[in-house]
């Protein structure tokens, strides 16, 4: 990241210089991506025309939406909101539960097609990815760019069935910010000779790494665009924003040379994790612990089948009235056993909230800073007495399950009131960019 | 008209460069369908009844019909 101001430095997009880095990169989004997937798989071409969202367990009373269509969206379906609250304003809603291994598959797919281009294809996301073409034989302009955009368009829709936009730029910051501007299925190109005329006009809050807070505070100060964040004094969104300000500085003015990583050269996944919205709120500590337990077990049961490790964890977790929290903390050391994973949540959240006062709606634990587990030092540590003994109950568990399915087996506590606290699903990736 | 995925038996042959080359479809009533030629290999989506692989253009008894590998398994778009 930059700390120094850097005024004087390149600023091609905010003088209208014309003059770009020199770079192409691209960055592909997949449309509306579980929804999509699920469309498609449906084999029923009506099936894009209805509503359709796809939705945790929707058994349940908390069955959540995922994911939506373009119809569900034009009736007002939000992510994150329950199927009974996205059913009043659709009733005709369509709701499939959620398929993540399907859909696993078709990103992995959709990334081989981005390889085929470049050797440097960084994942954001499950459903999203820089491509960066710099170099790479054929292109030399930015209209190579657009070509090439166009191509992996055509690839995807008629290779996977499904759509994606494509932002094409001299940097990760506006390509993505490209592949927002314009769905689905569609290529944006945003180099300088775009800036004065669509870029500097966009909501700043559309940039990557501007959340909802930043947007908010920068609006207090009458900032709301592009075009007026970059023209700011970058001490002053400094003090506005802490350190972030002088990256939102750089990254308003098209000033971003963070590089697109070589594919596989990170763990794929730089995090991996897993939330649930049981049927009943949590009210107390223990009811915590015993969701905890599970979400642990699947996730560190995931961890393992990928050979991966993690050094922190983060939970996230929603009160009765949908505001979210997260807290992370690191280890001390690496670990994919789940009983560490547990003993460092619970501790979390009972540093981070009251569940007599605040009761939880859902609650989620995220490995991150995973590692590969071949190799890695066991590092003694006071939490983490580890005589190998819980590395072979681990093994033993992991085998069972291959053998005899995932719910075979499971932690004691799990046992205890699993009906009433409903659950588990397998647990699934969530990938995150980590930068 | 709708179809659907029909997952089918597949008699193939490997060659020494790893391709694969169906020879027979089998029926799940035992009727076995040889395959006369494959014209086309291709990563593609199956538009008719969704889901993707990697899609043998066959013909077969003068029919052309998508041979999908979907995974390791094949399927072919039938009429529901
Ligand atoms: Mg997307």
């Amino acid at each position: 990241m930059k700390e120094e101001i850097t005024n004087n430095k390149r600023c091609a997009y905010s003088e209208g210089r014309g003059k770009n880095s020199g770079r192409i990169v691209l960055h592909a989004d997949l449309n509306n991506f579980f929804a999509s997937v699920e469309c498609f798989e449906s084999g029923d071409p009506e099936m894009w025309e209805k509503p359709v969202a796809v939705c945790g367990d929707s058994e349940m009373r908390h069955g959540i939406v995922l994911a939506k269509n373009e119809k569900a969206k034009f009736f007002g379906v939000k992510t994150g909101e329950t199927i009974l609250e996205a059913k009043k304003k659709c009733p005709r809603l369509i709701t499939v539960k959620a398929r993540h291994e399907l859909y696993m598959r078709y990103a992995r797919a959709a990334r081989k097609i981005y390889l085929r281009y470049s050797d440097r294809v960084e994942p954001f996301g499950m459903d999203e990815a820089w491509i960066e073409l710099t170099g790479c034989p054929g292109i030399r302009t930015i209209e190579d760019g657009r070509k090439t955009a166009d191509e992996i368009r055509e690839k995807i829709k008629n290779e996977l069935g499904i759509t994606v936009s494509v932002g094409v730029s001299d940097n990760k910051v506006f390509a993505k910010l490209g592949s927002d501007y314009k769905k689905p299925d569609a290529t944006t190109v945003f180099s300088p000779a775009e800036y004065d005329s669509v870029i500097s006009k966009i909501p700043v809050s559309e940039v990557l790494y501007v959340g909802k807070n930043t947007a908010a505070r920068l609006k207090s100060f009458g900032i709301t665009t592009i075009g007026q964040t970059a023209k700011q004094n970058p001490y002053l969104l400094k003090s506005i924003l802490g350190k972030n300000g002088i990256n939102i500085y750089h990254y308003c003015r098209g000033e971003d040379d963070s590089q697109v990583d070589v594919f596989g050269s990170h763990a794929e996944a730089k995090s991996m994790g897993n939330s649930t919205t049981p049927p009943k709120d949590i009210e107390n500590f223990y009811e915590a612990k015993l969701i905890l337990s599970s979400i642990c077990d699947t996730v560190c049961s995931r961890l393992r089948a990928e050979k991966l490790k993690c050094r922190a964890i983060r939970i996230n977790f929603r009160d009765t009235s949908l505001h979210s929290f997260e807290r992370q903390t690191v280890l001390g050391f690496s670990t994919s056993c789940a009983r560490d994973l547990l003993n460092f949540s619970c501790r979390l959240l009972s540093d981070s909230v009251d569940l007599s006062s605040t009761p939880l709606r859902s609650i989620g634990v995220c490995a991150i800073d995973l590692l590969p587990a071949a190799g890695t030092a066991v590092q003694m540590s006071l939490f983490s007495e580890n005589d190998g003994r819980k590395d072979v109950i681990d093994s033993t568990v992991d085998e069972l399950r291959r053998r005899y399915g995932f719910s075979k087996i499971s932690n004691a506590l799990a046992l205890c009131d699993s009906k009433k606290l409903g659950y588990i699903e397998r647990g699934y990736e969530v990938f995150t960019s980590g930068r | 008209m709708k179809y659907t995925k029909k997952y089918v038996g597949i008699n193939a042959r490997f060659d020494t460069a790893g391709n694969i080359i169906p020879l027979y479809i089998l029926w799940e009533d035992g009727r076995k369908f040889p395959i006369d030629r494959v014209k086309d290999v291709r990563p593609c989506a199956s538009l008719k009844c969704g889901g993707f692989g990697i899609r043998y253009t066959c013909s077969i008894c003068g029919h052309e019909i998508y041979l999908f590998l979907d995974g390791n398994r094949w399927f072919v778009e039938k009429r529901k």
